[in-house]
């Protein structure tokens, strides 16, 4: 089912910057490897497993573990709550800088007027 | 008037989606197939359908030359990112993504029709196939990747 989402809804645990980049990265795909993610991050381990902890406890992501051909993989992926929350905020983002967009708008249509006269 | 409060934070609203932007390009780019494999194929693409048509029955086992790649193409998925499937495909279907596609039926009709039987005749066919087909498949795949991007952060499968 695909479902358009017209609800902005501002997420404190999705707005810190680092969070944001996490769940921007994961949404385009269905899962990444932890060390894919890492790498286009750059950020260190530690600091991931600590955002991931963060957003997997309110159920925004789903980390899985299992091992390969003798390796150990980990896998990251959006949940459908974490996929929801992430396009609200987005989309939160997006009323913010219309807001901006419509005010510098009318600042230059004031300006066209004012020089007209 | 704005206040320096509110203006402050539209900046800030402004950086965080363009970064998110970028974040989401570029786990699309490489979640996606190397650049190098695309122009393989199409570079062979290229040759093949030359060939095919210069020299019909001798020319069938260029077919082989697309073994390395889908092999190339087996290996680079090992450890990919899984892109995720596209929920809304209406932008996909009657945006530049099916424009291009209509071109690259259109380009390799019209390929047909110039019948190359001398060597540098079919050099130039290679060449012209090539660059033509690399223009439309470039076009085509950013046209996807935008739609990925938007998809992704735009709605909820």
């Amino acid at each position: 089912m695909t479902t358009s989402n017209n609800s902005a809804q501002f997420d404190e645990l999705i707005h810190a910057p680092l969070r944001l980049r996490i769940c921007a990265s994961l949404a385009p795909v269905e899962w990444v490897e932890f060390a894919q993610l890492k790498q286009n991050l750059g950020v260190a381990d530690s600091v991931l497993s600590k955002h991931l902890k963060q957003l997997g406890d309110a159920g925004y992501v789903r980390i899985e573990r299992f091992t390969k051909l003798g390796r150990s993989h980990v896998r990251v992926s959006l949940t459908t709550a974490g996929r929801r929350a992430y396009v609200g905020h987005v989309a939160a983002l997006r009323e913010i800088t219309a807001g901006r967009r419509a005010y510098v708008g009318h600042v230059a249509a004031l300006r066209e007027i004012t020089a007209g006269e | 008037m704005a206040s320096t409060e509110d203006s402050m934070k539209q900046d800030r609203a402004a950086k965080l989606l363009q970064s998110v932007e970028q974040d989401s390009q570029q786990m699309v780019d490489v979640s996606g197939n190397p650049r190098g494999l695309l122009t393989s194929v199409v570079a062979v693409s290229a040759v093949v359908f030359t060939m095919f048509q210069a020299y019909p029955p001798q020319a069938y086992w260029l077919a082989l030359l697309y073994l390395p790649l889908i092999l190339w193409y087996v290996l680079t998925q090992r450890g990919r990112a899984k892109p995720r499937a596209l929920s809304n495909t209406s932008n996909l279907l009657t945006g530049s993504y099916a424009g291009y596609f209509f071109l690259c039926i259109l380009l390799i009709n019209c390929l047909g029709f110039w019948e190359a039987t001398h060597l540098a005749e079919v050099l130039a066919k290679v060449v012209v196939t090539f660059i033509s087909g690399m223009f439309l498949v470039t076009k085509m795949q950013a046209a996807y990747n935008r739609a990925r991007v938007q998809d992704g952060n735009d709605n909820i499968q």
